[in-house]
């Protein structure tokens, strides 16, 4: 039994120590994830000079037609980043974006176009890929939801293949708000409540077009789930992802892949990590995160389990199934790639 | 033995597999910190080729302490466990430590002074339920109290030799939720309307970078009494290095237990 006064004498005043963990090779070859969706860790992908271009937090990324890579931080000396795959940079734009956000890519007429979702302008702006503004969409006063542009904080965007627009109003209301794609208002969905089609900091949205009639996924962070709507917004089936704060849900090549911002259990403590689902909504990688485990069809919580990551807020999958994960609040840091490994 | 492999790794002409990554810290699993009996803590890691490695103190865990296999039973007042994860493909984890408290004397009343009502947890009972221990401040769990003073007093069924008094607190920084500045601690007699000061604790500002629960164990010299008072003292400003200095404080409590 412990002694009382020993007990005093630590508990009182003692403080969890902290183990220092030392950065300690250049060469990184450290393999994150699991069975086939198996990785190799580069954080020093970016060659950008940080003195000449820095970044504050990386939330998006995106890759164009041309192949590129296209990052979006709210650093007003360079809101957009432009890079080749192997972390060339190869220019930048863009000072007006101070609550840059969220990044979606549309192939319209032949031309790539950005829509960027900016939460202290409390508007999305459609860009040319080089930056030139094509259209604003104010705070969504039709809805009859918001009295002031300050209730509506926007996160992410999605274009449907029809060129309908989906705000995600993630850090406001969480409703789901869709225009035509001229910017006309046509309804709006999600918002906050205890129904299964409510939904709670709706972090992201997309497009879902591994089927044959596309579908609109929708984070709803803090509940540590995806839900599913209609592209006219009836709410169809939620994914179920216990313990991970998801961000935007990404598709790629038949699979579903997100950032964890982090692990419900050590909320604050930089303890994010990658999802990947297959096409039947399974969880079958986590790099960084918990091995998969389901009992039955229920998914065992997940969690960080390799400190690779601090707040990853992003994942974009090139056409060579390469990821780069963005974070946020990470202390400035570029982002991160991930390259498969083929066993 | 790990140099040792990556040196003849690189004599072997063979890629060093270099791992500048840690592992994060095992998951303790358990009800809650209070127990009355007993209770079982269960430690888990979901990643393969991992150990968790654990003792009953705050000491850090090595590869030669207790490897962990089973759930662990926990009898005695106090129990403190600390535990850590090993691989030889990564850093090992930061320890992650958690005490374990037994039922004190029983306490038939509390009085105290009326919580935040955005975190007014369950009421009264809040403090005397057995639950709590779990750092979700927004759980029923915590009472939160943003005042300059807050008052306990805990009553027993029947005059008790008492001689020390546990407080379970939250420590957010991130949340503005730190450790109280000062702590009193007083002997009440109804009878004559009186009461003496046992002990004054000024509790030393810490700057903790996690989210922890904290048993703080108050001593005096024993003395028979059937009513104690407790004043606690938030911190008024909150200090230089935390971002919302200058601001009130938030104290947060889940249990209180007298011995």
């Amino acid at each position: 039994m412990t002694n009382r006064r020993d007990f005093i004498r630590k508990t009182s005043f003692g403080i969890l120590g902290m183990g220092y963990v030392p950065h300690m090779l250049a060469k990184q070859q450290t393999i994150l994830g699991h069975g086939e969706k198996r990785y190799r860790i580069n954080t020093r992908w970016s060659q950008a000079d940080v003195a000449r271009y820095p970044v504050n937090d990386c939330h998006e990324m995106i890759q164009d037609h041309r192949g590129r890579i296209i990052l979006l931080t709210n650093e007003t000396k360079n809101n957009v980043l432009i890079y080749d795959k192997n972390g060339k940079l190869l220019e930048t734009w863009g000072q007006d974006y101070p609550g840059a956000h969220g990044l979606t890519c549309f192939h319209e007429n032949g031309e790539d176009v950005l829509f960027i979702a900016d939460n202290a302008r409390h508007e999305v702006i459609k860009t040319t890929i080089d930056g030139r503004v094509l259209m604003v969409l104010p705070y969504p006063r039709e809805t009859g939801k918001y009295d002031r542009p300050e209730e509506y904080i926007p996160t992410e965007t999605a274009i449907a293949p029809n060129g309908d627009i989906f705000i995600a109003d993630g850090y406001g209301k969480d409703f789901i708000i869709q225009y035509d794609y001229h910017g006309n208002y046509i309804r709006h969905f999600g918002g906050r409540g205890t129904g299964d089609e409510h939904l709670l900091n709706a972090h992201g949205v997309c497009i879902d077009h591994r089927k044959d009639v596309p579908t609109l996924l929708v984070s709803s962070r803090q509940q540590h789930a995806f839900k599913r709507f209609s592209l006219t917004g009836e709410y169809l089936e939620t994914i179920a992802l216990p313990g991970a704060w998801v961000c935007r849900p990404v598709i790629s090549g038949g699979y579903l892949y997100a950032a964890v911002l982090q692990s419900h259990s050590r909320q604050g403590m930089q303890s994010g990590f990658v999802t990947i689902l297959d096409k039947d909504n399974r969880v079958i990688s986590n790099p960084a995160g918990s091995d998969p485990e389901y009992e039955g069809t229920q998914l065992r919580e997940l969690y960080q389990t390799v400190k690779a990551f601090q707040y990853p807020h992003d994942v974009c999958v090139d056409d060579e199934e390469n990821l780069y994960v963005a974070q946020w609040n990470s202390g400035k840091t570029y982002p991160y790639k991930l390259e498969p490994v083929h066993s | 033995m790990r140099i040792g492999i990556l040196l003849m790794s690189w004599l072997c002409g063979v890629e060093v597999y270099a791992q500048p990554f840690q592992l994060a810290p095992p998951r303790f699993q358990y009800e809650s910190v209070f127990f009355t009996d007993s209770t079982r803590v269960t430690l888990a890691f979901a990643k393969n080729n991992t150990q968790i490695y654990y003792v009953n103190s705050e000491k850090l865990p090595t590869e030669n302490d207790n490897r962990y296999s089973k759930p662990i039973t926990v009898k005695n007042t106090f129990t403190t466990l600390t535990a850590r994860v090993f691989s030889s493909m990564f850093l090992p984890s930061d320890p992650v430590t958690v005490t374990f408290i037994k039922q004190g004397i029983p306490l038939t009343r509390i009085k105290y002074t009326k919580p935040n009502p955005l975190y007014s947890g369950s009421g009264v009972s809040t403090l005397y339920d057995n639950k709590g221990g779990l750092p979700d401040f927004s759980s029923e769990q915590w009472l939160g109290y943003d005042t300059d003073t807050v008052t306990f007093r805990l009553k027993s069924d029947q005059p008790r030799l008492m001689d020390s008094v546990l407080i379970h607190i939250l420590e957010h920084p991130d949340a503005w939720i730190v450790a109280p500045a000062r702590i009193e601690i007083f002997a009440l007699n109804t009878e004559t309307d009186s009461q003496l000061l046992l002990k004054t604790v000024d509790i030393p500002e810490t700057q903790p970078d996690v989210i922890r629960c904290r048993p703080l164990l108050i001593s005096f010299s024993p003395v028979e009494t059937e009513e104690l008072m407790i004043s606690v003292y938030p911190v008024r400003s909150l200090p230089d290095w935390h971002p919302g200095k200058g601001n009130h404080a938030w104290f947060f409590v889940d249990e209180i237990k007298v011995y």
